[in-house]
């Protein structure tokens, strides 16, 4: 193969926690001179340090890796590069697609798959350039799986939050603050992101800014007219809304 | 059971031409033997026929609740003496009142009723057995069609269980992700590639071969999970490290095939794969008095979260260990200081039986 040296150089991390696997990704690469691979990772937190720092315009992803899936990597990352999938599942699929990945490589894949996939990602990164705010639409993404942990990047601190250790979440604008047993953490997502991918038997949102785990609900008590209140076993005073209330009602058969 | 007769039109239909024969019968007999003229026999025929047809539905009840599998043999006699009595005597009150209504002192009618009284009560008894018999066919009809049907259903559903065993047996993702590393291989290291096909092979040899019911020697057990070990060792490199502690005095008891396998597949989904650092799995088997004590631990990230699914397999694990061995209490699990440990205690059935 003949390559023009004035052809653009497209970079690319590799985050897949097998050896194995990412010298299948590597090896294959080695066909494709316009890519060149700037760094190679073995799990999600290496790999958001990697990419945080190299900005790469490709990801190859795995999605089960150990700390941190492929997803939740995609989630805490500022740079938006293009992601190619590759995994030996494929009930990941449509989230991919809906995360507007390229390609889903299923493992294991061959050489002229491959080939398909970097087409794609050579098109799409020289025809659009870098589309923006592509992991903000992703962010609004709305799945029906039960969410059972939350990630949260600071600076290049990264923290895991379980889902059984959240208390309440709080609207905060483009934000939630979420409160744990351990404290309170930022985080940019919706609202109606958490209503509908916490389990709706263990959180319900009773306000436009509240969503409240049930066991942590002390007490609903009436404020000021026609309105209420629900104490939580923090202390936590938070405001009901009417069809909130309902819903309280609902759940507790009260 | 609902009442065969009401419940189904066919039966009802089988019921009405069986009346209808039986009083046709007896207008003929009636008629031409007893030499009743042509109305005096129709009305009768006609009424203790119907009248006793009416009867008939209610000894269906006698011959449900009567069940000769249940009761000892004089309960059931005395209790049918008793009930065709009544119904004898029911049936022939009811119908010479209703008789009485068409038929009005006719001195030939009235002659012939007293005479043959004893007949009639001959065929009330008579027909109290028929109506039993009926009833007994079409049980015995039913319960043969119903076991039938069970029959068809229940080999569906083994052949469901085997099915969904086979699939527990090989789990896919261990299977893709292992040809994966060998499709790598292949372009690396071919010698190695090929060790691990046949590594893989012979797993998938072994796990097929037996029925969920099965029972191998232990050693044959661990020689598998070796097998599987090393493949997933080939996968995951230092992530992996193994420990195994093997009695030798263990290895010709027989064990549950494939019963460990859930075991591995833990350690590897909840240790390995959730872990950047190195997760040792130690196996520790030896033989006190007449069973094996078997552990199988490894250290896990506490920050994985990982140990939620757990629970499947190890109460897949545990029924298997009640049907086989008939105890709950074979199985015990530890998670002290991030490890986590399960306990499985086998029973020597040649010793034990």
């Amino acid at each position: 193969m003949y390559h023009n040296k004035t052809e653009p150089m497209i970079t690319a991390i590799i985050l897949d926690d097998e050896e194995l696997a990412r010298q299948i990704t590597r090896r294959y690469l080695e066909q494709f001179p316009q890519v060149e691979i700037l760094a190679e990772c073995a799990d999600g937190f290496e790999g958001i340090k990697a990419i945080q720092q190299h900005k790469p315009q490709l990801l190859f992803l795995d999605i089960k890796m150990p700390k941190l899936d492929g997803f939740e990597v995609l989630e805490l990352i500022d740079s938006k590069p293009e992601v190619i999938f590759t995994t030996a599942y494929d009930e990941f699929a449509i989230k991919a697609f809906e995360r507007n990945a390229i390609d889903y490589l299923m493992k294991p894949f061959s050489r002229e798959r491959f080939a398909v996939a970097i087409e794609k990602a050579i098109a799409r990164i020289e025809t659009e350039g870098k589309i923006p705010a592509k992991i903000d639409e992703a962010r609004e993404q709305i799945n029906n799986e039960n969410l059972n942990r939350i990630v949260i990047r600071n600076g290049s601190n990264i923290k895991i939050i379980p889902i059984n250790t959240v208390n309440y979440i709080e609207a905060q604008d483009d934000y939630v603050m979420i409160y744990t047993s351990e404290g309170k953490f930022l985080k940019q997502q919706t609202m109606k992101y958490y209503e509908t991918c916490l389990d709706p038997n263990t959180f319900i949102r009773v306000h436009r800014s509240y969503i409240v785990k049930i066991e942590q609900i002390k007490q609903i008590e009436p404020y000021e007219k026609d309105s209420f209140i629900v104490k939580t076993l923090t202390g936590a005073k938070l405001s009901v809304s009417k069809s909130g209330y309902k819903k309280l009602k609902d759940i507790l058969n009260f | 059971m609902n009442h065969p007769i009401v419940s189904k039109r066919t039966n009802l239909f089988l019921y009405i031409i069986i009346s209808v024969v039986f009083g046709l019968f007896q207008y003929i007999l009636l008629h031409y033997f007893f030499k009743l003229d042509d109305m005096l026999a129709s009305i009768d025929s006609a009424v203790y026929c119907i009248s006793f047809s009416f009867i008939g539905l209610a000894i269906w009840f006698m011959v449900y609740y009567n069940d000769i599998e249940k009761n000892n043999i004089v309960v059931f006699t005395v209790s049918h003496l008793i009930s065709s009595t009544i119904a004898v005597a029911i049936w022939i009150l009811k119908s010479r009142f209703l008789v009485s209504l068409f038929i009005e002192d006719n001195a030939q009618y009235s002659n012939f009723l007293n005479k043959f009284l004893y007949l009639r009560i001959v065929q009330g008894y008579l027909g109290y057995i028929i109506a039993v018999l009926f009833y007994y066919v079409l049980i015995f009809y039913q319960t043969t069609i119903d076991n039938r049907e069970r029959e068809e259903s229940f080999k569906l559903l083994l052949r469901d269980a085997e099915l969904k065993s086979l699939k527990s047996q090989i789990n896919p993702h261990f299977l893709f992700n292992s040809l994966n590393s060998i499709s790598s291989l292949t372009m690396f290291d071919p010698e190695k590639a090929q060790a691990m096909i046949i590594k893989l092979s012979e797993y998938l040899r072994f796990s097929l071969q037996f029925k969920p019911n099965d029972k191998i020697a232990f050693i044959k057990e661990i020689e598998n999970i070796k097998r599987y070990l090393e493949i997933e060792k080939i996968r995951f490199g230092k992530r992996l490290a193994m420990n195994f502690d093997i009695s030798n005095d263990c290895n010709e008891i027989l064990v549950p095939t494939m019963i460990l396998q859930p075991l591995f597949e833990n350690a590897i989904k909840y240790g390995v794969h959730e872990n950047t650092e190195e997760t040792l799995i130690t196996v520790k088997a030896l033989k006190e008095d007449n069973h094996i004590t078997f552990s199988i631990s490894n250290n896990y990230d506490p920050e994985s979260l990982g140990l939620k699914g757990q629970g499947i397999g190890l109460t897949n694990i545990r029924e298997r260990m009640q049907l086989v061995f008939g105890s709950s209490e074979l199985i015990h699990i530890q998670n002290i200081n991030n490890n986590f440990t399960v306990l499985l205690y086998f029973p020597d059935l040649n010793v034990s039986q």
